[in-house]
């Protein structure tokens, strides 16, 4: 559904913000560090992605009633703002992807502050709206950055602790992950002229969207990948938390232990992972996404996107649940 | 959201086998019974959970499609 959806082609938000780029970039050498950036996402992109960046606020804007083209050099500073946090993350987590080999680490850093501080407001900027409407859609990229730098500080502090709790994990998730994705919504439909009450409801939907993706793909990162760069990070991820929260004295100084060996070890990794599901953890946390997808159709029904958009947003937060395959 | 009332469902999904059969035949029986209180959110994503799914198959289902 999502890859045929008429107008919402990822490939044509990664050519217009490669024009962006190209026209916008101060000099030649600035230039090719951003386009290295953004052709390294594009490569990176797979098809079965959802790429919730490029296509949400397409889907938006439409859903609000309006013409997809318009939207589309929005689509591409939503496409922006996403690689300059991605890069970031891949900076705090040392994973660095391979188009980045020929560059130092305080030139990457330079991408990201560009993609984040420059370009997105440089665009927004251009956007045919009257100036009411461009400053509140300048505050709304302002606030979301903002809640969302908060989230990633939280996220951090909670790195290698022996006792996170579940719902600051939680709220670090809906912070960083969550606010980004509200923040591409809510962006669209006050660029689209929805009324306020009308863009919160899609806010909604983003952030429960960001939130429980987030939190699906953490469990993908410790049950199902190959390599669990969390586990290596010692990132206290939600089924890790919810795990030592019901352990104590000796079980949870064996559990931490345990999670120390899977920084560098297969076998510590495979029986994190077995004791995680054997205690329930995966189910918990199916169950806590799928009351993000539910969270995210609840905010859809009151936001009202019309036909054709409707089905694909629905189509797009159904990706996110264990159990609307 | 109520995480505690979730937490407590699981807790006993995991701990109560004959809890677990309960919930696995009739989920919204199940879950009433223990007087555990949800909100509109939490009682439709209970609904969609199939809870006869086994582990193994949960775990091919984590995805990182988004």
């Amino acid at each position: 559904m999502l890859a045929t959806f008429p107008g919402t082609d990822p490939e044509a938000v990664f050519t217009q913000a490669a024009e962006l780029v190209t026209g916008l970039a101060a000099s030649e050498a600035q230039r090719g560090l951003l386009l290295t950036a953004l052709a390294g996402l594009k490569r990176q992109a797979r098809a079965d992605e959802a790429l919730i960046y490029a296509r949400l606020p397409l889907l938006v804007h439409v859903g609000c009633g309006c013409r997809v083209e318009a939207a589309m050099p929005l689509a591409a500073a939503t496409t922006l703002l996403f690689l300059g946090i991605d890069i970031l993350d891949d900076l705090a987590d040392g994973d660095l992807p391979e188009h980045w080999q020929a560059r130092r680490p305080a030139e990457i850093n330079l991408a990201a502050a560009t993609l984040l501080a420059a370009l997105p407001q440089a665009i927004l900027a251009t956007l045919p709206v009257p100036a009411s409407r461009l400053a509140a859609m300048q505050r709304t990229l302002a606030l979301g950055l903002l809640a969302m730098s908060a989230g990633q500080q939280q996220d951090l502090a909670l790195a290698g602790s022996t006792a996170p709790d579940p719902r600051m994990v939680e709220d670090s998730v809906v912070a960083k992950s969550g606010e980004e994705v509200a923040m591409f919504a809510k962006l669209s439909a006050q660029f689209a002229g929805a009324e306020p009450a009308v863009a919160a409801a899609y806010a909604d939907y983003g952030r429960a969207l960001g939130a429980g993706g987030q939190l699906a793909s953490d469990c993908h990162d410790i049950f199902q990948a190959e390599v669990s760069n969390d586990l290596a990070n010692g990132s206290r991820t939600l089924p890790i938390a919810l795990h030592l929260q019901k352990l104590g004295g000796r079980e949870r100084r064996e559990f931490l232990a345990l999670l120390d060996e899977a920084r560098l070890g297969e076998a510590a990794r495979q029986e994190v992972r077995r004791r995680l599901r054997a205690a329930g953890q995966l189910r918990h946390c199916a169950l806590i996404v799928e009351i993000y997808h539910q969270t995210a159709l609840k905010a859809l029904a009151l936001a009202g996107p019309q036909e054709p958009a409707a089905q694909g947003l629905k189509v797009l937060v159904a990706k996110i649940s264990f159990f609307a395959k | 959201m109520n995480r505690a009332a979730v937490e407590q469902l699981l807790d006993r999904w995991i701990n109560d086998p004959a809890f677990r059969q309960e919930l696995r035949a009739d989920p919204e029986a199940a879950v009433r019974r223990t007087g555990t209180g949800l909100d509109d959110t939490e009682w439709a994503a209970l609904r969609q959970v199939d809870w006869s799914l086994p582990d193994e198959e949960l775990q091919s289902r984590v995805s990182k499609a988004v």
